[in-house]
């Protein structure tokens, strides 16, 4: 059987030889192939993947260069957007940004062009680093992905909204979705990002965002994960805030067999805030792994985390936040919190929350809670005629609303609650 | 419309009630009074279903149906209601959201058409003048951060959303001052319609100068051990609970 690592080596030597155009052989996608071969995939010995099994991952031998956007069409996509929102979508299918799918752009307030473009070389990797393994592999097989770049002093007023797909109906794909958004000064924006998977075979979507977020800049990035059973997710966010920025990102997690977020927030300039915040409802045989890092490297910056599991079944929900704060970075504000909620006894939370504080002047707290749902409040519901399974799904909601309601759109928030209640097994409209 | 029957009934093998007898038409007022631990409360959960209770023996009919074999939503449906002595605190549902759900679940039991938004809100506005509800109570979150007279109210406020057959007020006045009991009353009084009928579980007397009763008893050790009108209530207030005490025991 093919492994994963070995595909990696045989396509090290077609990109050495014949099946890859020269011009697109470039020095660092063959560097990040090296540097992946050196290293091989995470294992659980290592200190940052200990809690999770990619045994599935790295047993599958996937396609890393699928094709892509003949794969759909226009009314394939469609209800796959967000009902009701006013959105510029942009279509990536396998990674690949693709353009007849997508709205045609409507303002002048941004521009986009290919994330391999010497514009975008000025940003590309300057975050995301290839010692990570999965950056590695994303370095050297992404495909086809944008740079978002809003201009200075702008606000975006449509949502930009990247819809994503994995089609592995033929085959195991795995995609290197890489996209970059750069916020010039005082600019705004808000985006959404959708992951959505078509499954014969088990996929991989390893997808690598880069935000530069500028001086007073202010940037939501709202991501719905609701790939299906047979889908492994790796993806990377990184952002770096300039001088009193804002970067909002709310991560809602539903769908996907495996799923790993890893968010790099670095405040590296006074004022900076950045709210971090995580919705997982993990039911059978899925893993949900949320590593979260804040640099606090500069004074007067505020960051809150509020990440939570509900898990059901045998689900396994892992959080991760690490806050670091450096010397210079006084009056710094940063807290978390880590709320689960376990559904069977089968169910599995790990939680690990990780201060490291170097300034003397400053405010930081985390906390972390796993329990099981309040049995007084399912009864008080049920006392007033809603059935057991709709109680149940009513109190998970009230435990998951306040997630919810921290995103700025309305259209999502409703797409997000209707969801929620599928996923839950309700007929109830959960309201915002 | 609801006959107990030698209702016995244990929480953590501790036997609490121990053959229970009591009926009730439509319409009654019942009040039901006795000293701490004699039992009222858990009438009043096993009477809704709590899970905590296992009944041992006996029956409860309630329109013909023996109920202990029934779900607590099933009761509910059917026209139990219970009012909480401690209501819950639930962050994250609005109550009008909760009483939404919960009218329609009812509605939907009984074979009607769920209400859409503009007759819910009608409806609503129509019930919060009995109890002063406020529009404000009706979008926080169920009880939360509610005062104990809030909370009372809310209860009322419910089963008023509900219409029940019968109303189980489980020591709705404890913690009340009398402008908050004067509240709960009138709602209560403005839901007796000569049909519905309430079990008043009280500690104190004073409620039923509000919520005149159409009998009293006096639960004593898991039994009903002495039965009257509103005037034995007075006589409780007045003598406190050891004649009884004496008299049951020779």
């Amino acid at each position: 059987m093919n492994t994963l690592t070995e595909t990696i080596s045989e396509t090290e030597q077609q990109i050495s030889f014949e099946n890859i155009a020269s011009e697109k052989l470039t020095p660092e996608r063959k560097l990040a192939i090296d540097t992946f071969n050196k290293s091989g995939f995470p294992s659980l010995k290592d200190e940052e993947w200990k809690y999770l099994d990619l045994s599935v991952l790295k047993n599958t031998p996937f396609n890393h260069q699928a094709p892509a956007c003949t794969k759909l069409t226009l009314s394939d996509i469609e209800k796959y957007k967000v009902a009701g929102a006013d959105a510029i979508t942009l279509v990536f299918i396998n990674g690949v940004y693709c353009p007849e799918l997508s709205s045609q752009q409507r303002d002048n307030t941004f521009s986009i062009e290919s994330v391999e473009s010497e514009l975008a070389a000025h940003w590309f990797g300057k975050l995301a680093k290839t010692d990570e393994p999965f950056i590695a592999l994303n370095t050297a097989f992404h495909h086809g992905g944008l740079l978002i770049h809003i201009k200075a002093g702008q606000e975006v007023k449509q949502t930009i909204h990247l819809l994503h797909f994995n089609d592995s109906r033929q085959e195991a794909v795995a995609a290197h979705p890489r996209n970059l958004v750069v916020a010039e000064k005082n600019s705004k924006v808000q985006l959404i990002a959708t992951y959505h998977s078509l499954n014969n075979f088990t996929s991989l979507t390893n997808s690598v965002t880069e935000f530069f977020v500028g001086e007073n800049a202010f940037v939501e990035y709202d991501v719905k994960q609701d790939e299906n059973e047979k889908a492994l997710q790796i993806n990377y966010v990184y952002a770096q805030q300039k001088r009193d920025s804002v970067f909002d990102i709310s991560t809602v997690t539903i769908g996907g067999k495996m799923v790993r977020n890893n968010l790099n927030i670095a405040l590296t300039e006074t004022g900076g805030t950045a709210h971090l915040n995580g919705l997982t409802v993990g039911g059978k045989n899925q893993t949900v792994d949320n590593h979260t890092l804040v640099d606090h490297a500069s004074p007067h910056c505020e960051s809150f985390q509020l990440y939570k599991n509900i898990l059901d079944d045998n689900a396994h929900g892992i959080f991760n936040g690490k806050i670091f704060v450096r010397q210079d970075a006084q009056k710094t504000n940063a807290f978390q919190s880590s709320k689960n909620v376990l559904l069977s006894d089968v169910a599995v939370m790990n939680a690990k929350p990780q201060l490291e504080i170097y300034a003397d002047d400053v405010k930081c707290s985390h906390g972390a809670t796993t329990g099981q749902l309040d049995e007084e409040a399912l009864f008080y519901f049920r006392s007033r005629g809603i059935g057991k399974k709709d109680a149940l799904a009513l109190l998970n909601y009230a435990f998951a609303g306040d997630v919810i309601e921290k995103i700025n759109n309305d259209a999502l928030k409703a797409d997000l609650l209707k969801l929620l209640a599928q996923k839950l097994n309700t007929e109830i409209e959960f309201e915002g | 419309m609801l006959s107990i029957k030698n209702l016995k009934a244990n929480i953590e093998d501790k036997e609490i009630l121990k053959g229970l007898n009591l009926e009730i038409n439509p319409g009654e007022v019942h009040a039901i009074m006795g000293p701490n631990g004699s039992g009222k409360s858990t009438l009043a959960s096993v009477l809704a279903g709590r899970e905590e209770y296992n009944v041992t023996e006996g029956e409860v009919i309630f329109n013909g149906e023996n109920i202990l074999e029934m779900a607590p939503e099933d009761r509910a449906r059917k026209g139990i209601f219970l009012a909480f002595q401690y209501p819950i605190e639930i962050p994250g549902v609005s109550n009008a959201n909760f009483m939404k759900t919960a009218v329609n679940e009812v509605r939907k039991s009984k074979g009607l058409a769920p209400l859409d938004s503009k007759e819910f809100l009608k409806l609503m506005r129509e019930k919060m003048q009995l109890v002063q509800v406020d529009k404000t109570m009706t979008q926080r979150s169920v009880n939360e951060g509610f005062s104990g007279g809030e909370k009372k109210r809310n209860e009322i406020f419910q089963m008023a959303m509900l219409e029940p057959e019968l109303g189980v007020l489980d020591e709705t006045d404890s913690g009340l001052d009398i402008d908050a009991l004067r509240i709960v009353a009138d709602g209560v009084n403005a839901l007796r319609d000569g049909k519905r009928s309430f079990i008043v579980i009280t500690h104190y007397q004073r409620l039923l100068d509000y919520i005149v009763p159409d009998f009293v008893h006096v639960l004593y050790k898991g039994r009903i051990v002495k039965s009257g009108t509103k005037e034995l209530a007075l006589e409780l207030e007045e003598k406190g609970y050891d004649w009884i005490k004496e008299e049951v025991e020779i």
